[in-house]
């Protein structure tokens, strides 16, 4: 059976906790793993699984993002029949639509969705790093005649009373939800990644805007659109996902996804031709490790130029890295200039930063040191001795 | 037809040379993987889009597989297929070759040429075969050709004799005081008195006009050549003016002059002139994770790609894409292809591993600087 299925990524998402990562982009924009951005996860997802048509919502400062995404060629979404489209905010007669939440930005791209006419649509979010084949997800929401496939993912009971909790029946259907449960009956966590029947979220959407009432609008999925489901009685079905998965939603987490990212037997498998990790990058020559350079338990990208020292961290594409300098346990991200004498430990330095000679940055475990973007370290001291 | 428009026809059907042997058994020079990264082609296409031209035809020999997989659409030398503009590539010239020689008569060996030239809709062509890399800049070297008001405007560079003495394809330009062009010499006709000789780079820019009117000689008179070899056949029937090209150059004719043009990028000025100049080498994106170090990896002046997986000690080479190295194996001055695997305790000096090979656990190959091992794409070597 075919069914047509458009992929909508949520990639409005701010990122507050990223600090001086996210203050002018977007979060799905924010570099990983040396040559990535976090996008490029969910996208990948999308080529791999043969997904033709994506909507990206976009709407804090989307700038970055959307030259990022472009047309879509890197991920196979340039062409007939295929397509990346960038849907972002706009006014009408009706005013200013900013989107209110995971549903709202679903109900204010409609008429797009209507125009590539879709059988499904799965909702996924731009701020995940994982590999998953949202194809045979499809084949099991087919299966079961479900309305709504929920991605969800088993995660420690422990920890399940962080997370929207799924509780089901004997055949994977679900019927409950609970939202952040003090006493969680499983460890189901949703994922935020949905597949609907189009024609029924439609009604759910558009039906409950013409009732017009304020506190009903069906803002957001966990909390508005699964409970009204529920409430119907309509077929929902949990989709269990058993791989690598993370939301790296605070500096912490993101330097200790990209840690684990330099793990050589890493679950996510990076270098697995058969689901490969697709994104746009400019080119840049071969790495070069210079004769006074060391590089050990690290990943570099090309273009990178190391005179220095670099234990268990990753250097993005372009890094230059001066002598006598030593990189530890930090995140060295595209573009940046780091002179000489510089000691760098337990931080991730931003896009373009220019850590000037001889200066020291200095983080802990549970305290990374973050640089920003362009961000100039070190310099000053000197030019006033 | 744009004024001051070039377009270019790039030739990849030299015969390759015996010293250039077994890298090229299987793929014209044009497609020798060079630089961790980049195969010849690259460094003319690069050329060509520096000089703004949005023209090129590409003739093969064979099929042609390895040329068409890397150059796809263009897009990456800005010459994708958009309005008049693209990348067009004929193959199998080597058998139109032997059926118009066969058939002796009339036939429609220039088609494919003349159709490109007609339809580019340019004003001058330039001419090149891919043995010889050059950094041309060609919009120089059409100012210079309009200056003067030759046919034809060759390249060549001033070379030190041993460069040309022996060499089997190569011409000599003999020029006289006023470095106006007597005659292109072959190699080994040429008389060698002094110690450094002007080597034809077998570039040439010349009116698009110019270039149908010697295919209809040509044609009238049944020679079926490579393009780049007919311009230099017929160059003696017309006014032609020298350009001497002073940049770096390399000539891939053989495997001792292709590990030392990959060597030389190890220096520093060398390889940022080469990557990070203004006219530096563009090649089409690849999508490979970041190259992992292992905590026993021990790297030192080397140019590596990505997508690699390196555990052992690497010193004075050149590393592409997708290569691992093992635990304890050693490698010194040597290139290493793209997907070749180095096992465990192997030890590698002075070799060329070609695309794929890969090297079992204890290997030992040392090979000195005059005598280069090889290892052909896709053998295993065992212990």
């Amino acid at each position: 059976m075919k069914n047509k299925m458009l992929a909508m990524v949520l990639a409005g998402g701010q990122g507050t906790r990223l600090g001086k990562l996210t203050r002018e982009t977007a979060k799905p924009a924010v570099p990983f793993g040396g040559r990535y951005r976090i996008i490029d996860f969910v996208l990948s997802n999308c080529a791999n699984s043969n997904i033709k048509e994506v909507g990206i919502v976009t709407q804090y400062e989307p700038l970055e993002l959307n030259v990022h995404i472009g047309n879509g060629e890197p991920w196979g979404l340039s062409g007939h029949g295929k397509g990346a489209t960038i849907l972002q905010p706009f006014t009408n007669s009706q005013g200013e639509n900013w989107f209110k939440g995971t549903a709202n930005a679903i109900t204010q791209n409609v008429s797009f969705i209507d125009s590539r006419d879709p059988d499904t649509v799965l909702v996924l979010s731009g701020d995940h790093i994982y590999k998953m084949d949202y194809d045979a997800m499809l084949k099991k929401h087919i299966e079961t005649g479900a309305d709504l496939t929920v991605g969800v993912l088993p995660v420690d009971i422990k920890e399940a009373s962080r997370f929207g909790i799924m509780n089901t029946d004997d055949t994977g259907r679900i019927i409950e939800f609970e939202e952040k449960p003090a006493e969680p009956k499983s460890n189901l966590a949703s994922m935020g990644i949905y597949i609907f029947n189009w024609k029924k979220l439609r009604k759910y959407l558009l039906e409950d805007k013409e009732s017009n009432e304020e506190n009903k609008e069906m803002l957001d999925f966990g909390h508005d659109v699964i409970p009204a489901f529920l409430e119907n009685n309509e077929k929902i079905y949990a989709y269990a996902f058993n791989g690598y998965w993370k939301d790296v939603g605070t500096i912490d987490s993101l330097w200790e996804a990209n840690m684990e990212f330099l793990d050589p037997n890493h679950s996510l498998n990076i270098r697995d031709d058969d689901w490969r990790i697709y994104s746009r990058n400019m080119i840049a020559p071969p790495q070069f490790v210079s004769k006074n350079g060391e590089v050990k338990e690290s990943m570099m990208a090309d273009g990178a130029y190391i005179e220095g020292k670099v234990a268990h961290s990753i250097i993005s594409q372009n890094v230059s890295l001066g002598e006598n300098s030593t990189v530890k346990d930090s995140v060295i991200m595209a573009n940046a200039k780091i002179g000489k004498n510089v000691k760098i430990e337990y931080a991730i330095i931003g896009e373009y930063a220019n850590i000037k000679d001889g200066a020291q940055i200095i983080g802990t475990h549970d305290d990374i040191h973050v640089i920003g973007y362009e961000e100039e370290v070190g310099g000053n001291d000197y030019e006033n001795e | 037809m744009r004024m001051n428009k070039i377009c270019a026809i790039l030739s990849l059907t030299e015969p390759s040379t015996r010293d250039m042997q077994p890298l090229t058994t299987m793929r014209p020079v044009a497609a020798l993987p060079m630089a961790s990264r980049y195969r010849a082609i690259d460094f003319h296409l690069s050329n060509f889009s520096h000089a703004e031209m949005d023209s090129v035809a590409i003739f093969i020999g064979g099929s042609g597989r390895s040329i068409y997989d890397h150059i796809r659409s263009g897009a990456v030398w800005n010459l994708e297929s958009d309005l008049a503009g693209g990348i067009f590539t004929y193959s199998q010239t080597y058998m139109k070759q032997f059926m118009g020689e066969r058939n002796n008569e009339e036939n429609d060996f220039y088609n494919d040429q003349k159709e490109f030239l007609i339809k580019s809709k340019s004003e001058y062509v330039v001419v090149s075969a891919g043995k010889i890399i050059t950094s041309l800049d060609f919009q120089d070297v059409l100012k210079f050709h309009l200056k003067n008001s030759g046919d034809i405007t060759l390249t060549y560079k001033m070379v030190p004799k041993q460069e040309v003495q022996g060499h089997q394809y190569e011409r000599v330009v003999r020029l006289d005081q006023d470095k106006d062009v007597l005659e292109l010499v072959p190699s080994q006709d040429y008389d060698y008195q002094d110690d450094t000789v002007a080597l034809n780079l077998n570039t040439y820019l010349l009116s698009v006009d110019k270039i149908l009117e010697i295919i209809g000689r040509a044609e009238k008179e049944s020679i079926h050549m490579d393009i780049d070899r007919l311009v230099t056949y017929y160059s003696q029937f017309y006014q032609v003016d020298a350009y001497e090209y002073t940049g770096t150059m390399v000539n891939l004719d053989s495997i001792q002059a292709y590990y030392e043009a990959n060597m030389s990028l190890l220096n520093k000025d060398y390889y940022d002139k080469v990557f990070h100049g203004e006219r530096r080498v563009i090649t089409k994106v690849k999508n490979e994770a970041p190259t992992y170090y292992s905590c026993d990896a021990n790297v030192k002046n080397t140019i590596l790609a990505t997508g690699g997986f390196i555990s052992g000690e690497i010193e004075n080479s050149l590393i592409f894409r997708k290569v691992s190295v093992d635990k304890g194996a050693v490698i010194r001055d040597s290139i290493v292809m793209q997907g070749s695997k180095v096992g465990k305790d192997a030890i590698l000096e002075y070799c060329i591993l070609d695309k794929n090979v890969t090297i079992e656990p204890g290997v030992v190959l040392k090979g000195s600087k005059d005598n280069l091992i090889i290892i052909e794409k896709n053998k295993t070597v065992r212990a």
